[in-house]
């Protein structure tokens, strides 16, 4: 096993700390994150199926097509509902993000080739909201608990780590080439790790009361 | 081909660096924010308290000047009227029933007098401490009504100053009163305990017929709720209710050291 391989078991296996986590605190989240819980145990199923789908068609684009805007509108339902907005707001983010993800797969690109510009969207949109929420805890002035002893830092900071990555790659990607190419999943992989390490270290925020 | 390497290894160490940067200056920033809001809401929590045991004291000295008044003012002057009373009701041929009832009246009305003089100055807790002006109170509301009253308090090792002890004896007088005026309860107790934290824990029990909570929650309570919650802010303790149609539970935590 080449250490290209290593970081790709890591990172596949990092996906369940999200789920394990969230099982373990379930009863004492809130209900945006028994969402991410449900959400994250799809990632797991959904991505067992990649590779075996890959296996027989021999690629995994189609799904990946299919994944982005069910992953953009579950994560951008967690910041909705910290931002408390009108639910017309998170419609209509979702609803143009959705259309812009099939004019990418079916207009812009194929399915068969890579999602290049809802990728890019959707980490734009998503760090936007991370920097939103930081912005909002940097000038809230009648705080007096500390940012990291809440469950949303941790999130924002596992999507602005990873969706940083994911921005850069994309932008990158017409001129990845071997081995490049190789090192960009690498580096996506080690990158896909930390934020399944931080999105589960968001949940042990739900403490236990005593 | 290594440019490109390199080029892309940089971009992403730099994105990575860069949003470490910001998550570290948010972290570093808003712990400044937050310790200095907590600083100054610990300081108002301090004034406030200084008030409330202000308050608390200027009650008090008023309370007895208010018994002092009504026990040597008013109350010597009935006593020396029914002393005069009685005196007539010897002397009398004529409405003889009507001079006894005037003096049963005066008699009821100086015990009365007693009564609110003894509650407003527990001058019995500078003599036989908290437990036995408790114990007095508790006995003189089982001779009344038909509630079972029961009082524990537990032998500290250490006693419990002046101030809180005039503090106790006034949240339980007020909790019993409650029970008393209100429940509707056959048995209630109260128990007081000092648990190895420092911690002096007062429990207030009774099968009455509760009373709304809601009431607390927007901050409408009875003077009397409202009294009890302001001496135990002054001595920055916790109050916890429980109330059902099947009875309260009231739990009082005071830091005693």
């Amino acid at each position: 096993m080449v250490f290209s391989d290593i970081l790709t078991e890591i990172s596949k296996f990092s996906s369940f700390l999200p789920v394990i986590f969230g099982l373990i605190y379930f009863k004492k989240i809130n209900k945006p994150f028994k969402g991410l819980v449900y959400f994250y145990a799809f990632c797991v199923f959904f991505e067992y199926f990649i590779t075996e789908y890959k296996k027989i068609y021999g690629t995994n684009i189609p799904l990946l097509h299919l994944l982005t805007p069910i992953e953009f509108s579950m994560f951008f339902w967690v910041f909705w509902k910290y931002f408390n907005q009108h639910i017309l707001f998170y419609l209509s983010v979702v609803s143009v993000f959705i259309a812009i993800a099939f004019l990418d797969a079916f207009y812009i690109n194929t399915i068969y080739t890579q999602n290049i510009v809802a990728r890019p969207t959707e980490s734009i949109v998503l760090m936007i909201a991370s920097f939103y929420y930081f912005y909002l805890n940097l000038t809230n002035h009648k705080k007096t608990t500390l940012i990291y002893s809440e469950a949303m830092f941790w999130f924002s900071t596992g999507i602005l780590i990873y969706f940083t990555i994911n921005f850069y790659m994309f932008l990158m990607i017409s001129q990845l080439v071997p081995p490049t190419a190789y090192l960009s999943i690498d580096i996506h992989s080690i990158f896909n790790t930390i934020a399944n390490l931080l999105f589960a270290k968001a949940f042990t925020c739900f403490k236990w009361k005593t | 081909m290594e440019n490109l390497t390199i080029i892309y290894l940089l971009g992403t160490l730099f994105s990575f660096l860069l949003v470490g940067f910001i998550i570290y200056y948010v972290i570093l920033h808003q712990k400044k924010v937050s310790e200095y809001n907590l600083q100054l809401k610990e300081q108002e929590l301090r004034k406030q308290q200084a008030l409330l045991v202000a308050l608390t004291e200027g009650q008090e000295t008023e309370r007895k000047r208010l018994a002092e008044e009504l026990h040597d003012g008013i109350g010597a002057k009935l006593s020396g009227l029914n002393m005069s009373l009685e005196y007539l009701y010897n002397q009398a041929i004529t409405d003889i029933d009507l001079l006894k009832q005037v003096s049963v009246g005066v008699s009821e009305t100086i015990d009365e007098i007693r009564e609110i003089s003894q509650n407003l100055k527990p001058s019995s807790l500078f003599s036989k401490g908290l437990h036995k002006s408790l114990a007095e109170f508790v006995e003189r509301l089982n001779t009344k009504g038909n509630c079972d009253y029961h009082l524990y308090i537990e032998n500290f090792d250490e006693p419990i100053s002046q101030e809180l002890q005039f503090g106790l004896y006034r949240i339980i007088s007020e909790l019993l009163t409650n029970i008393n005026r209100h429940a509707q309860a056959t048995e209630a107790s109260i128990q007081v305990l000092l648990n190895n934290d420092g911690v002096l824990q007062l429990i207030a029990e009774d099968n009455g017929i509760g009373f709304k909570t809601e009431y607390q929650a927007n901050g409408k309570n009875g003077i009397g709720l409202q009294n009890i919650e302001n001496r135990v802010a002054a001595f920055i303790g916790t109050i916890n209710i429980d109330s059902t149609a099947q009875g309260t539970t009231i739990i009082i935590e005071i830091p005693v050291t």
